[in-house]
Parts: C-alpha cells; structure tokens; sequence
C-alpha cells in the first residue's frame, strides 16, 4: 500500500453505483458490422472460441497466410477455417462489450456445430485451494455439461472463470447444448517451453497440431531449455 | 432465449421469490447461499440476459455434481412455495435497465405472490449504532406489527411518492420502486461492516425465515461447500 492510498473494500468493485443507475439508458439493440460471411456452413464437427493473449499467440502461428471467413472488425471477433475445425478468435476488450451480445450474434455458428470447444487462460495463483497447487507450474482445467471427461480434470470450487468462454458455455447451457470450458492455469511469465506445455498439450488433444514437442529436461528450471 | 430457461417446466404461481442485491460483503448472497443448502433447494433453471456478466464455475453446494453453475440461477422448493434467484456476477450497467424491465415482467407472467428484494449497506452510514441489530425494510403492503416488533425493523426512508430513496442498495431500491406497483414487494436491508460476513448472513437468514413465514426450528442452518475455500488462511510462516 502506498502512503495516502484508500483501499476499498473488496466488494466495492462489483457493487452498482448510484450515479449510474440514476439514468439508466434505454436499451439500443447492438449494431454488429459483419465482414466476410456470417452464415455459418450446414455441418461444423468442432467450433473452437479462442480468448486470452497466450492461447491466441500460438493459434496464430497456425493460421499464417489464412484468411478469416468471417470477422467483427469492432468487436475482435475473426472466424477463422483451420482443417475440418473452425476457429473463433477473440481479441476484444473485455471492459468495453457485453459479451453476451457477442455470443447471441454467434448463435447461428453455436447451433450448427457437433462439438464445441472455448480455451481461456488464467494466472495459477488464482487456482483454489492453493495448498494443492503451490509447486505447480500449469495445469488444465475444464468445466463441460458433459458426464464424460476425456481431458485433464474438472475445475474445482470456488474457482470462477469469465470472459468469452463462460458466456459460450452459459449459452449452451442454457440451450441444454454440450460444450468445453478449457481453462489453462499457468504462470505470468512469458510463454516459455514450461508454463506452454499444457497449452500445447491441449491444443493438440482439439486437433490443432502444432509442430512442437517436449521431453523431460534434465534441469528443473526453465532458464536453460 | 428467453430470461429464464428452465430445466423442466415447473409452475410458480403463488411463490415467494427471494432476489439477493449485489452490495456490501455479499451478504445477501451468501444469505441465498445459506437458504438454497438449507431449505435444500433445487436448481429449476439459469437465466440468460445480455446485462449479465457470465462467470463460471463448478457446483458450489455439491461437489458431485458435474454441470456447472452459472452467473444467475433459479433455486425452488415446490412444498414451502419459495424460490430465490441467485447472482455470482455482477452487471453490464447499460444493460441493467432491460435486465430489470425484463425478470419484472417474468414475474409478473410466472404468477410470482411475493418478491423479497436483499440488500446490505456499510454500517458506519448509522447514526445509532444500536440500530446495526434492527433490520430496515419497506413493503408495497402493510406488515403484520408482530413481525416489525420481532425483528425490530424500521422503515427505509421515502419520498413523497413513497419510492425508497435509500442510496448503496445496488439494483434493488431502483428494482423495489419497479416492482411495487406491480406485484407484492418487500425490500429488506441490513447494515454490516466487510469483512468475513458468514455470521451477518445467519443473521439475515434467521431474519428472513420470520419474514417468509418459515419455522427456523425446523431446520439446522447447513454451510454450502463453497465456504471452506472463501477466506484465505493467512500465511502464517512471515510472521
């Protein structure tokens, strides 16, 4: 804390103000500028939603020299074909929109696609309870409406997760839709052959193959790769 | 996609529905927390609204439960006619307007009898520190005298055209002056200080169980799952 500084009380971030809800504004429907083609095509076999600056820096090494094929330039939002996969990237700021908007204008893609899939990115500090993850470096956690599990293993509570791919898998709850919440618990750092393992790992279990591989090193740091 | 998506259809005609404010130390919350694990609450649906901030995570009352919860969700108990909405996010406030517009009007078509709106305000705002124990409310209908003397209640402040001018009430003073007129609606408000807030829910849910007309004696306050992990365990080894 610095000398003079107030803290507010921890709730005070989620509590509504009174000067903003003195005039609240009358609802305006959003205005979405598609670019490209924002019908989806009849069969999807995998929808992947893309969030977080880690998971979207090595995604984008995939998909050098390929276009999107359909974007929302305003809201970073790029749909991108990879394989037989299809990509949704997501590089809006989050204070600026309301996601579940987004999502709605997403929903035709939502409802065309087999199996849907959201990879987000969080600090491992924030993982509960703590006690069971001190000396871990990066683990993958997934919240699905799915009985069966076939990757890493279920978010454990308390631990919350917004952003895109909670609004993605609240639709399709709503909408009694299965579909993949990855959560990748990692360091700060920048991306380095440790805290990326898991990523890697995962991106390569949804079928987006990414040329690399790691082996044990014999030194337990990531100074020396 | 409507506001509320049921898992099955379930009929709420003549419910008393419980709505928790976002405001100080999420007592209100944590009261909700308490009464879905005590009055063993089922989940009946999530709402789905553009106002909401969609946060996620595994089930906080149940741990064997594999779907996970949600930002907003409807909690009922079909014997004791109660249902409680349960918020773990907060809002888009250019979105709330339509948000409260829009689960009034469902009320209002699920043939909901009573609404009682929750909310906390920070105690050091009291000019009598005594009244800190009391409960502060005000109600679209006249309250049994019994009760307001049991609960040593005290009416919210309002202007002439009886709307609650109390300010820090989250949504809920602005959704209390909406409802009112409406369909039967109380709002209930309790003064804490931050900090851990566990005993000030107990506090607000025994409060509660007398306003809804629930014999306390009939149950043994249970503490959700989720609790173990909701304060930190200082870190012992600096000091």
């Amino acid at each position: 804390m610095v000398f003079g500084e107030i803290v507010e009380p921890t709730t005070r971030a989620l509590i509504l103000e009174d000067e903003d809800l003195e005039n609240l504004p009358d609802y305006a429907g959003p205005v979405f500028q598609w670019e490209g083609k924002p019908e989806p095509p009849d069969n999807i076999e995998t929808l992947v939603f893309i969030e977080s600056q880690k998971v979207i820096h090595i995604v984008n090494t995939l998909l050098k020299g390929i276009e999107p094929v359909a974007l929302i330039k305003d809201e970073g939002v790029f749909i991108y074909k990879f394989n037989d996969r299809y990509l949704v990237l997501f590089t809006g700021q989050l204070n600026k929109l309301v996601l579940g908007e987004i999502v709605e204008i997403l929903a035709p893609w939502l409802k065309k696609a087999k199996t849907i899939h959201a990879i987000t990115t969080e600090l491992i500090n924030n993982l509960k309870p703590a006690e069971k993850y001190r000396d871990v470096v990066t683990v993958t956690k997934c919240l699905t409406n799915s009985s069966e599990l076939p990757y890493g293993s279920r978010l454990e509570t308390p631990n919350l997760i917004q952003g895109l791919g909670a609004t993605v898998l609240t639709y399709c709850l709503c909408q009694k839709h299965q579909a993949y919440l990855w959560i990748v618990y990692t360091d700060h750092l920048p991306l380095d052959s440790m805290n990326s393992a898991e990523l890697i790992k995962l991106l390569k279990f949804l079928g987006l193959d990414i040329k690399v591989s790691f082996k044990e090193s014999p030194v337990v740091s990531n100074l020396y790769m | 996609m409507s506001l509320i998506n049921f898992e099955t259809p379930i009929d709420l005609t003549g419910f008393t529905i419980i709505v928790p404010s976002i405001t100080v130390g999420n007592v209100p919350q944590l009261t909700v927390d308490l009464l879905i694990t005590t009055l063993k609450l089922k989940k009946a649906g999530i709402l789905w609204h553009s106002a909401l901030v969609s946060s996620v995570g595994s089930d906080p009352f149940n741990s064997k439960i594999t779907t996970p919860s949600t930002a907003a969700e409807l909690y009922y108990n079909s014997n004791i006619k109660v249902a409680v909405i349960q918020f773990r996010s907060t809002f888009n406030v250019q979105r709330l307007g339509s948000f409260i517009t829009d689960l009034s009007n469902s009320f209002t078509a699920l043939k909901i009898d009573r609404v009682i709106l929750l909310a906390s305000l920070f105690d050091y705002e009291l000019s009598n520190v005594q009244d800190k124990e009391s409960i502060f409310y005000s109600s679209s209908t006249e309250i049994n005298e019994e009760l307001i003397e049991n609960l040593r209640a005290k009416p919210l402040q309002q202007d002439e055209d009886g709307e609650v001018c109390t300010r820090g009430t989250g949504f809920a003073a602005k959704f209390y002056n909406i409802l009112r007129t409406k369909v039967n609606c109380m709002l209930v408000v309790k003064y804490v200080s931050e900090g851990d807030n566990t005993l000030d829910a107990k506090k607000l849910l025994s409060q509660l169980f007398d306003i809804v007309n629930i014999k306390s004696g009939d149950y043994t306050v249970l503490i959700p799952e989720s609790w173990t992990q909701l304060n930190d365990t200082p870190v012992l080894g600096i000091f």
